[in-house]
Parts: C-alpha cells; structure tokens; sequence
C-alpha cells in the first residue's frame, strides 16, 4: 500500500496542472502563456550639444508602455540604449530627444520631432 | 585696376532703315514758311529748331538678355582632357587665355568669337567634352 | 515548481509587462531648464536632526557645499555618476526631506555695448525707428514701410548670445566685391590665411579690398566686432570672413569669376559661403559649383533676388535660388513688421526662409559721393570742320531739353536735323576727382551714329580737351543705333584721379552720310574714399543673406559635429512663423537664431534586439 502522503501529493500535483491548464485554455484555445523577454533599443546620438549634456537626454516610447527617461548622466554623449522586458507582442516604439535650452517663449526646454517609428516583434 | 566697359547693346527693334535723304524728307514735309526760317538759321547761325512730328520720345531702353562677357566661354572637359585640347580646338579662333577653374572646366577667351553654336560644335565633335556655356554676366541686383 | 506555478499565476494575473529597465528611468520626470549637472538643493523638515541629515546626505554619496540661507536649503555636490534626476527621485522618497530641486543656472540676457546696436533691429526689434543717420548716395533715404516696426520681430540674438558669441571656428566666405579688410570694426573678425585674408578673381591677386563697399556691407552683418564699443555687432561678435573679390568696383562679375571663388571658399576650409548676387539664366558650370561645395559638406545661403517677383513662376527664375541643391539655403528680405519687402523676390518651392532685409545698417568701404551734372552750363563746346570753314549751325555740343528731360546734345538742335558731314564736335567739362579711392562715371545715351561716323568718350587730368592728345579713351561707338532708347554707361575713370578731371565726348562724321546723332542725360560721377570707419543702411535680399549666414556659422560653431544637413536643418526648422511668407517660402518662416539653437533633429538609427 502506498503511503497517504504520496498519494495525496500525486493528487495535488494532477489538480494544479489540471488547473493551469484550464487556465491557458480559457486565455488563449490552447496557445502558450506569454513569456516576458529582454529587448534592447538602440538609436543613433544626436549631434546636439545640449541633449548631451545635463538637462538633454531622449525619452523612448513604445506603444502601451509608460515612457522610459534616458538622461544624459556623463561623459561626451547621453545614452543610446537602453535595456527593457516586454511580453509577447508587437509594439512601435519611437524615441524623441529633448534638451534644456529654450527656444523663444518657451520655458520647458525643446524637444525633437519623434523618430522614424520602428515595429518591434516579441515571440 | 580693371576697367569695366559697360558694352552698349543693339536694339533690332529700334535698328530703323537708313533713311539717307533724312534732311530733304524733313524739308519737303514742312511748310513753306518754315523751310525759309530754316534757310535763314542756316546762314545766321541761330538755333530754331523744327519739330519732326514722326520721331518717338527717348526712353530707358533694356539690356539684351541673357548678358554674358564677349568672346569668352566655359567648357567642362571630361577626365584626362586638359587646356591643350581647347587649344587644338579653338586655335583657329585665336585663343587668347585659357583659365583653369577646377573641376575640369576652363574659361577660354577668343580672339574672333565664331559663336556659341560653332564652339559647342566644335566640342562635342571630339567627343571630350561635357559642356559648354556662355561665360555668363552677373550684377548686383539692389532694389 | 510548485513555488514556479504560483509566481507563472500571478504575474498573469496582474499583466505587468515590465519589471526593470536598465539605462533609463520608468516614468521619471526630466529637467528641461539649465542646471548645474552635479548639484541639488535640499530642505529638510524643520523636526530633522543634524546626525540624520549628515545621514541622508552621505547615503547617496553626496556632500554638503554651503547652507544657502537660514531658510534651511543646503546645497549638495553629488558623487561623480549620479544623476540629478536620480538624486532628486531619491531624496523625494526620504521621509526627512521636504523639498529638493536642481540647482538651476539663471543668465541675464546678453546686451552688446556697440553704440549703434540700437539701430540694429534684425538683431533687437524695439519698435526703433530707423533714421538716415549713416545713409550714404546713391542710397539714402531709408526704407519708410513698417518703419519703425513691431517690437520682437527680430532674430532674438540676445537670447542666442547667451549660449553662443563666438563663431570663429567657422569660415564664412563672403562671395561679392571683396571685403575693406581694414575696417575698424571688422579687421579682427577676417579669416587669418592669406596674406590679405581671400582672394580676388577680378584683378587676380591676393588683395580683394572691397572697392564698391557692398561686399564690407555683408561680411558686417555675419561678423562685425561684437561688444567692442564700436560701431555695430554682428551676428557673430567673433568670426572668421573670407573675403572673395568676385565682382567688380560696378558690383559685376561672370560665371568664371563667382566659380573660382566657390572653390577657393572649399578649398581653403570655408563652411559657409554667402552669395548675395543672382541671374535670370541656368548656368550649369555655377550649379556644378554649388555641387562641389555640397559634396564638401559647404552650406551655400544666397539671396532670393530684389525684382518683388515669383522665382517659381517659370519666366521668372533666379539662380542659384532656383538651384535644387540640398545645401542651398535661398532668402528672402522681412521689413520691420515681418512682411515682405516689396522688393523680395519670392517662391514656394524655389525660396526657404525670410530675414530682415530693410534698413539694414552695416560696414561699409568707405564714403560715397555723387557728382551730378545737369548738362547746362560749364560744358566747352568747340566744332573742327574737316577741310576748314566756320562751324556749321548746331554743330557742336549744347543742353537741348526734350520733355522736360534736360540732355547734352550734337548737335545742338537735336533730334530735328542730322548733324553735318565732315565735322569734329568737342564737348567736355573738368571736374574734381583728387583724393578718391574709385570714380565710377554713367550717363544714359541715345545714339544714333553710323555709315563711318563715330561717337567717342575720354578724360584727361589735365583739364584740357580730352582729344587734343593725351586723353583716355573710354569708349568709340561707330555704326550704332539705340534711338528712341536711352542705354545706360558706365567706365571706370579712377585712374583720372585729379582735380581737374576733363571728361569729353566728341561727335566726329566723315563726308558721307549723316543721322540723328547723340544726346546724354542722367549724368552722375560715383566716387569712393576708401577709409577704416563707414557705415551704410541700405536694403535687399542682399542684406538678407548674410544674416542666415551668419546664424549658419553659429549653428555650425554650437554644434560642431554637425553635418551640412542638419545645419540646414537647424536654419529652416529653427525659424518663426510669419505668416507673409506662408506659401511664399517652403518653410513660411523667418529666421530666428534661439530656435535654431535650441532645435533638436529627430533622432534615428533606430533599432531594437531581442534576446
């Protein structure tokens, strides 16, 4: 006779997948659950000097995200990329760059036009 | 110091038939009275002048355009051809200065300028050209 | 794998996407005003200890630079690598902190002291009424529409000076009549190669002193010595000019001489090039010139030209405006209420951007003078008849007025009787010319003289008969006839550099056949003394160009890793509306340097890896 303990835990182990495969099976007829990759963006440097420079840095934006902050911290330029984790899914991302100076009767300082948007393909 | 020798222009529409007998038209057309008076001036010296009806008022005339130095062109060679090839060309016409300006084009300036449709001729018959244009005038353009 | 399935479940559940981000900040928020990089400003809550705030200070890595005032800000200096933004979301989160900011840079605006910038409203616009205080001939009076003008339309360079005076790290080559490189208050802005800082294409040497003064006029409103107490600021206070020599002592010039000049601008280093000066016909050897300059990574700016006419028309083109380079920059002149002039030329597609353009106050090459004649009085007539015999009647040279147009005429009853066969018809007159550096002398002339016969133009210092052998000529005219129209005529005559100038025009026929002969009116005598100390106001799209120049030299010297690109980008992009130029330029603005500064080109190379 088998012990109680494994009996039940066999038991247990068969109710959880029977659960979580209820589960996948309501969110997608039987599809993968999403998993949760690293995606790394990356631009080119604007040749401005003021967004490379404290006060200048890009703002990225990808579709259904809060915007992400790339600050100009040190050295010659503000960073380039950054590094992100994205679910399954297709998104378009832009970046624009801003800077501290001014332009006449502004006092938020300047931001660029948004970059060419880029669609990005999450498995 | 250069001089600049302001060319005068040519009008065709003003070029008007030589009219030899100018004075005797002027004498027949007036009236008698006046033709005496004239004769009378004529010895006397005095200045009573006799209007010609059929002469237009002057006015500021307008340059010909397009301007562009005389006797000078621009011809941009292609690769490898040099100055001594706008010689071999134009040494009929009496070449006067050939002017490197970079890029392979050359100012040339002629003796007798044989005109635009004989000089590009000339060029692209030897098959070492590329271009050729007037050596065209510019002016301040104020308001 | 039972702990796995729990986490699987609810990071499903919860449907975050993300849970970090390296090299940036989720939803942090950015500082847009200037601010010292490596510093912040604190407050701590009134009830914090000493030892807790030394504590929050040190656990960033931070250090206390001086207490501000008994208010309780401190202001820190952060470690090297910290962010301010960093710092400010930290200290925002320490529950002993009650307030944090950057430490933010204030500038007071930059105000030169050149005593005349008030008459500089491209630069300032104050509502200034702009006078004839520097007008010289034939130039004066001022432009009167919109004068003065609105207040703020100008260039807000003052905003511009803040971040930027100095430009001499860009070469602009000044394309025109060469340069008075000896001006007070241009000799330390000229490019320092060369023996006389360019070139001049016209008498071929290295000397291209300006001797018609709209060449110094341009190079004064890209560089003129700024905050230097004297005369005028440019928009460069520091600059390097090249001065090129390109056009002639009349303001002319040809294809092969502007040509020249372009490549000697690349090749000696130029990044910007002005042309202020334009023609009706496409000269591919000219456009060849701008393309090499583009293939040097050369700005090109040139003027949109001064007919009020459509460049887009078709009848009416203007190159190099109409060139389509990419590196070519055409403008158009704004008056002081930032219409367009009436003289500006205009075109949708052909001109870019507007700039002041009216009551342009800058360097000149000297002072101008104009010596009128009104053809009635002074004049020595004399008649030599071939052969012998007294002089016929109305031979000779004598004022006739036609209506109401005074003229200097033979013969004298012109146009009412053909001069006479056989004879020599003498009029001239002195005049002063001692002392000038040029003398330009133009008149406008029918003439009506043919089959052998001749009209001459000479001078002779002396005074005496010009043709009585020693005189200069300027001109034979044989077989020509302009009559009914009036040319205009122009000749150098500096070399009759004396006070008694004696300029003469002779009527001379031989025995056969005779016209209508010579009349003269509008006869004018333009001199220039060069000096190191004039000024001139004057207007065009001429006085347009440079100042786009000028800011491309700023751009270019803010930004120096700029290509020719994005200078061009920052110029048009950079401007402000104004609404006379919608659908009269591609961009409907003018010119502003604080926008062009502060512009930001969208970012590219744009890409994404997923691992």
């Amino acid at each position: 006779m088998k012990p109680l303990f494994s009996f039940f835990s066999n038991k247990l182990i068969l109710v959880f997948c029977l659960i979580l495969f209820s589960i996948t099976a309501c969110g997608g007829g039987g599809s993968s659950p999403p998993t949760l990759h690293t995606v790394t963006i990356s631009w080119t440097a604007n040749l401005e000097v003021a967004v490379n420079r404290a006060g200048g840095g890009y703002t990225v934006n990808i579709s259904g995200q809060p915007a992400i902050d790339v600050p100009y911290v040190s050295g010659p330029l503000a960073p380039t990329s950054i590094t992100t984790s994205l679910f399954t899914g297709n998104y378009t991302v832009t970046i624009v760059a801003y800077s501290a100076l001014n332009p006449p009767g502004g006092s938020s300082g300047s931001v660029s036009a948004a970059s060419s948007p880029i669609t990005v393909n999450v498995p | 110091m250069q001089w600049g020798r302001w060319r005068i222009s040519i009008h065709p529409r003003v070029f008007q038939p030589v009219c030899n007998d100018r004075k005797q038209r002027i004498s027949r057309n007036l009236p008698a009275q006046s033709v005496l008076w004239l004769f009378l001036c004529a010895t006397v010296a005095c200045s009573a002048p006799v209007t010609d009806k059929t002469d237009p008022p002057l006015q500021i005339g307008r340059p010909a355009s397009p301007q562009q130095a005389d006797n000078e062109y621009i011809i941009s060679v292609h690769s490898g051809a040099g100055s001594e090839l706008l010689h071999k060309l134009y040494d009929a016409y009496g070449v006067r200065d050939v002017t490197d300006l970079g890029g392979g084009q050359y100012l040339i300036k002629l003796q007798h300028d044989p005109g635009l449709a004989t000089v590009k001729q000339k060029a692209l018959d030897s098959g070492k050209v590329k271009y050729v244009q007037p050596n065209f005038s510019y002016r301040l353009n104020r308001p | 794998m039972l702990l796995a399935v729990f986490t699987l479940i609810v990071t499903v559940g919860e449907g975050i996407s993300s849970t970090s981000v390296s090299g940036g900040i989720v939803a942090g928020k950015k500082i847009h005003q200037a601010h010292v990089a490596d510093e912040v400003l604190i407050k701590f809550r009134p009830s914090t200890k000493v030892q807790v705030q030394q504590q929050s200070i040190s656990n960033l890595g931070a250090r206390k630079i001086r207490e501000l005032d008994r208010s309780g800000w401190v202001n820190l200096k952060l470690p090297s690598g910290l962010a301010v933004e960093h710092a400010l979301a930290a200290y925002r989160i320490d529950p002993n902190v009650e307030s944090v900011q950057p430490n933010y840079i204030y500038r007071i605006a930059a105000v030169p002291d050149d005593p005349s910038y008030g008459q500089q409203w491209a630069l300032k616009n104050t509502g200034q009424t702009i006078n004839n205080s520097f007008t010289q001939p034939p130039s004066s009076p001022v432009h009167t529409t919109n004068n003065p003008g609105d207040p703020g339309n100008d260039m807000d360079l003052e905003l511009a000076w803040d971040q930027l005076t100095d430009c001499s790290a860009v070469t602009v080559a000044v394309i025109d009549t060469g340069v008075n490189y000896n001006h007070v208050d241009l000799a330390a802005n000229m490019w320092n190669g060369n023996p006389n800082h360019g070139h001049d294409f016209i008498d071929n040497d290295t000397d291209p002193m300006d001797l018609n003064g709209h060449g110094t006029h341009l190079a004064g409103v890209i560089g003129a010595v700024g905050n230097n107490s004297s005369g005028i600021a440019g928009i460069c206070w520091k600059a390097s000019i090249m001065a090129i020599r390109a056009l002639d002592a009349f303001g002319a010039g040809t294809t092969s001489t502007i040509v020249q000049g372009v490549n000697f601008a690349i090749a000696q280093g130029a990044k910007v090039i002005n042309l202020s000066l334009g023609g009706s016909v496409f000269d591919p050897a000219f456009s060849n010139a701008v393309s090499d300059a583009q293939s040097n990574g050369v700005v090109v700016v040139v003027a949109a030209g001064n007919a009020g006419a459509n460049n887009d028309s078709g009848s009416t083109p203007f190159y190099p405006c109409n060139f389509s380079q990419d590196n070519l920059v055409c403008v158009a002149a704004l008056d002081q209420s930032f219409q367009l002039a009436s003289f500006s030329n205009y075109g949708a597609t052909s001109v870019d951007v507007g700039a002041p353009g009216t009551n342009i106050l800058s360097q000149w090459a000297g002072t101008n003078m104009v010596i009128s004649d009104n053809l009635t009085a002074g004049w020595t007539s004399m008649t030599i008849v071939s052969g012998g015999g007294p002089a016929p009647p109305f031979s000779g040279w004598g004022p006739v007025t036609l209506s109401g147009t005074q003229y200097l005429a033979s013969p004298r009853n012109y146009p009412n009787i053909n001069y006479n066969n056989g004879i020599d018809s003498r009029g001239y007159k002195p005049f002063n010319l001692a002392g000038v550096s040029v003398a330009i002398l133009q008149f406008f002339v029918a003439i009506d003289v043919r089959n052998g016969d001749h009209f001459r133009i000479n001078y002779n210092s002396s005074g005496d008969d010009p043709f009585a052998g020693g005189g200069t000529s300027l001109g034979d005219f044989t077989n020509v006839a302009t009559f009914p129209f009036l040319d205009l005529l122009e000749f150098d005559i500096t070399n009759c550099n004396s006070m008694t100038c004696s300029i003469g025009f002779q009527l001379q026929s031989d025995a056969t056949l005779t016209d209508r002969g010579v009349a003269i009116t509008g006869f004018e005598i333009n001199t220039l003394t060069l000096n190191t100390a004039s000024f001139n106001t004057i207007n065009g799209t001429s006085m347009a160009t440079p100042y786009v120049a000028g800011l491309a030299a700023m751009v270019w010297s803010y930004n120096p890793a700029y290509t020719y690109t994005q200078v061009v980008s920052a110029i048009k992009n950079g401007g402000e509306v104004a609404t006379a130029l919608t659908g009269k330029t591609t961009t409907g603005k003018a010119v502003n340097a604080m926008g062009s500064l502060a512009y930001i080109n969208p970012p590219t190379g744009l890409s994404a890896s997923v691992q």
